[in-house]
This record gives structure tokens, C-alpha cells and sequence, in this order.
């Protein structure tokens, strides 16, 4: 009997302390939103947006934890110097593609759906994303590391960080840190 | 743009120290471990799924996706602007969405060969309030009705996949782009429940589905382009990167 209280207790503590992380997570995943829908809805498009976003993105997004995962194992490989420019090269090429998104004058109608805990300090939201007259299912991870910030986005099941994977690991398996580098530069670079 | 003004650079790196700076304040990843916060040393890498393709023809592939590139970049992306152009917004999206409400066959075939009996019965009363409330699919009004609002889409090559029917090898098709031998039949299934495709057999001509379906083609593109870009624009391998989106999305399709 003193058995089942007690599991009863810890499961329900348990269940308190993921609905208080799901909540704190999607607080802080609305906050960036907004801050984000504050400055599209303003804007008028071009290089001034990506200008614009990038205080806010660098705020909410945990842009070093997605390059490294991105990369994957031959993370090993990079010098500290190399994991920076890489780090700093990747922040840029997200930022630009994220930005290049908006249309001036599109306001996207977010509907926040019930969040889910992976894992102890991780949460998933998934949202509906109604963006000029299309439905998207779009879902933000975030992590707790020190406040939570966003590690992964999937736009109807395509991961970001997945996505690059993919890339780098060719990259790295044909030329490691050096040609990943030399493409990070190659794309940021390119119109 | 070339790239980032040197204002939003400094301000990069500036933010990009702080993200550092509070991973290493927080005791479960850095800190605790003793290992640079920047350097990332917790092999946390494991936590991405591997996307597994089936890719043989690779350099045939390859081929096509060039040519399809060129297709893409030089008559398609002119012609989806022109037709962004000409069309005002609130035309182009009455006729996207009167082209879907008319796909409802294969939505509704489909979710009833998966047994999702409560999605069969949602997709036709979004069809029937569509096509009256919203005067022949023209408007949505079932998007505003939340029983209705969110129905996932259902096609073939989603049904086989929820049979059990792996993806077979990776293809390129001309024109049609990325697919798979399990969702090459899949658009033949579609296509065979689409009522526009039936209009060849009822008026006995090929021309009268052309007549029907260009439109059908022209209204798809914007979208089509727009994922396109995404998939490629700031793509490191663009062939990759096309290769490894469809087959998450294709993924998540048959896991929804």
C-alpha cells in the first residue's frame, strides 16, 4: 500500500515537473515567435530582415548545439578555430534562409498543439502553421540549457538539422573539416 | 545579398558567445562535464535520426536533377512569376483551392484504405461544406469549423507505406522530380482517382484533361517553386538535400 503511494506520488510529481517544462518551453517558444512576427509583419523584405532577426534568433536559437549536431561525428575533427568559423558560417547561411522565408505582408496564423517531453530537459511543440492560404505542420525542439532555447525545427517532418546532416557528412567524409568549411564559405557567399 | 553586414556579424558573435555562456551556467551539459561549452563535447550528435535512401542510380539521378534544374530555373520559375503577376493572390489561392476540393477522391479512397474511418468522415464534411458554404471549393469555410480544420492529406503512396510497403529505390523523374518506386506507383493511384484524369475517358480525349489540368499545373507551381527554393537555395549539396527532405517528408506522411 506504502508502495503504491508512493508511486503514486512520485508519478504525479513527475507529471507536474514535464507539464511545467512543456509550459515554460512553449512560453518561450511564443515569446520568440511574437518577437519574430513583430519585425516580418513590419518589414519590407530583402537583406534588412535577415539585418533585423538576427538579435532575435541568436536569442531563442541555439544556433552552436544545431551546427554541431549537423556535422555529427566529424565534429571531432575541427580545431576550436574551425568549430568557431563554422559555428559563425552556419549561424549566417540559417539566418539568411530563414529570413528569405517572410513575405512582406503575410502574417502566418500559428496554432500551438500539445507539447511532448522526449527526453529530461527536451521538449517537442508542434504547431499549424497557416501561411498565405497554406497549411503547414511545422514543430520546434527546444532544450533547456540554462533557459530553453530552440535546437531543431521540422517543417512537414523535414528536420533542419537532419537535413544538413546529410550534407556534412559527405563533406567530411571527402575532405573533413577543410571542405566543410569551404562549402559553408562557398554557400554563404553565394546570392 | 552577399552576406551579412559587419554590424550583424559583430552582433553574431556577440549573441553567439552568450548562447555559449549560458550552456556552460547550466549544470546538466557543459559545466558539469568539464569540456569547453563552445566545443560541444557531449556527443550529442546521436540525438539526429539518420535518414536511410535507397539511392542506386545515384549518378543517373544526378543527370536528371540537372536537367530538371535548368527546367526549374529557366521555364517554370518564369512562368509561376508571370502567373503571380497576372493573377491577383485572392484568385490564385480560389483556384488552388477549388483544384484540391475537386482532388477529394484520393484523400477520401485513401484514408478508408488506412482505416482511418474518423478522417474518411471528416474529409467529406470538409468536402461538402467546402463545396456549398464555399461556393464550389472556391473558399474554405471548413478551415474556420476547428472538427474540420485539421485533416492530414492522403495519397497512395501514403497508403502503401502504412501497408507495410518499404520506399523501394530513390528516383528522379523528369519533370516530375524526386519520388520513389513505391510513390511512382503511388501517383499513378493517385492520378487514376483524380476526377480531372477522368474527364479524358468521359469526353473521349485527351485534350479535355489538358484543358482542365493546365490550370491545375499552373496554380501548383508558386508552391512547388517555393519548396524547391527552400530545399536548394541555401542547400551545401542541393541533390542531397532534395534526396534527404523528400524522404523525411515522405516519412512523416505515412507516420501522421
Amino acid at each position: 500500500m506504502k508502495r503504491a503511494v508512493l508511486i503514486l506520488l512520485l508519478t504525479s510529481a513527475l507529471m507536474v515537473v514535464l507539464r511545467a517544462s512543456s509550459g515554460d518551453a512553449e512560453s518561450a517558444l511564443r515569446t520568440a515567435v511574437d518577437q519574430v512576427l513583430a519585425v516580418t509583419d513590419k518589414a519590407k523584405g530583402g537583406s534588412s530582415m535577415a539585418a533585423q532577426l538576427t538579435p532575435i534568433l541568436v536569442r531563442h536559437i541555439c544556433f552552436e548545439s544545431m551546427t554541431r549536431r549537423a556535422v555529427g561525428p566529424g565534429w571531432r575533427q575541427f580545431t576550436p578555430e574551425q568549430k568557431t568559423e563554422a559555428t559563425n558560417l552556419f549561424t549566417k547561411l540559417i539566418i539568411r534562409s530563414y529570413s528569405e522565408k517572410f513575405t512582406p505582408g503575410e502574417h502566418p496564423e500559428i496554432k500551438y498543439l500539445k507539447a511532448s517531453s522526449p527526453g529530461a530537459g527536451k521538449v517537442e511543440i508542434p504547431t499549424t502553421t497557416v501561411y498565405k492560404g497554406s497549411r503547414y505542420n511545422v514543430t520546434y525542439r527546444l532544450e533547456d540549457r540554462g533557459q530553453w532555447l530552440v535546437t531543431d525545427i521540422l517543417a512537414e517532418g523535414v528536420s533542419f538539422v537532419a537535413n544538413y546532416r546529410a550534407q556534412f557528412d559527405a563533406l567530411v567524409k571527402k575532405g573533413g573539416a577543410v571542405a566543410v568549411l569551404d562549402s559553408l564559405r562557398h554557400s554563404v557567399e553565394r546570392t | 545579398m552577399k552576406t551579412l553586414t559587419p554590424l550583424v556579424a559583430g552582433i553574431l558573435a556577440l549573441l553567439l558567445a552568450g548562447c555559449a555562456t549560458r550552456r556552460a551556467e547550466n549544470p546538466d551539459t557543459a559545466a558539469s562535464s568539464g569540456k569547453s561549452a563552445l566545443s560541444g563535447e557531449d556527443d550529442d550528435w546521436d540525438n539526429v535520426a539518420e535518414v536511410k535512401v535507397h539511392d542506386p542510380i545515384e549518378p543517373a539521378n544526378r543527370g536528371i536533377f540537372w536537367f530538371n534544374h535548368q527546367l526549374y530555373t529557366y521555364v517554370a520559375k518564369p512562368f509561376s512569376t508571370a502567373y503571380e503577376f497576372v493573377l491577383p493572390d485572392l484568385v490564385r489561392r480560389g483556384i488552388r483551392n477549388a483544384y484540391d476540393n475537386v482532388r477529394f477522391p484520393v484523400r477520401l479512397v485513401n484514408h478508408t484504405l488506412q482505416g482511418r474511418l474518423d478522417r474518411t468522415a471528416k474529409e467529406t464534411g470538409r468536402f461538402l461544406v467546402n463545396t456549398t458554404a464555399g461556393v464550389g471549393g472556391v473558399m474554405k469555410p471548413a478551415d474556420k469549423i476547428p472538427a474540420l480544420a485539421d485533416v492530414p492529406k492522403a495519397d497512395t503512396g501514403q497508403t502503401l507505406g502504412k501497408w507495410g510497403i518499404p520506399h523501394g529505390p530513390y528516383l528522379v523523374v523528369p519533370v516530375l522530380g524526386p519520388t520513389t518506386s513505391r510513390d511512382l506507383v503511388g501517383t499513378a493511384g493517385d492520378t487514376a482517382l483524380n476526377p480531372v484524369a477522368w474527364l479524358g475517358l468521359i469526353f473521349g480525349g485527351a485534350g479535355w484533361t489538358t484543358a482542365v489540368s493546365a490550370p491545375s499545373g499552373a496554380h501548383g507551381l508558386p508552391d512547388q517553386m517555393d519548396r524547391y527554393d527552400m530545399a536548394t537555395k541555401d542547400a551545401l549539396d542541393p541533390y542531397i538535400s532534395t534526396r534527404t527532405g523528400y524522404m523525411q517528408n515522405r516519412k512523416a506522411a505515412v507516420e501522421r
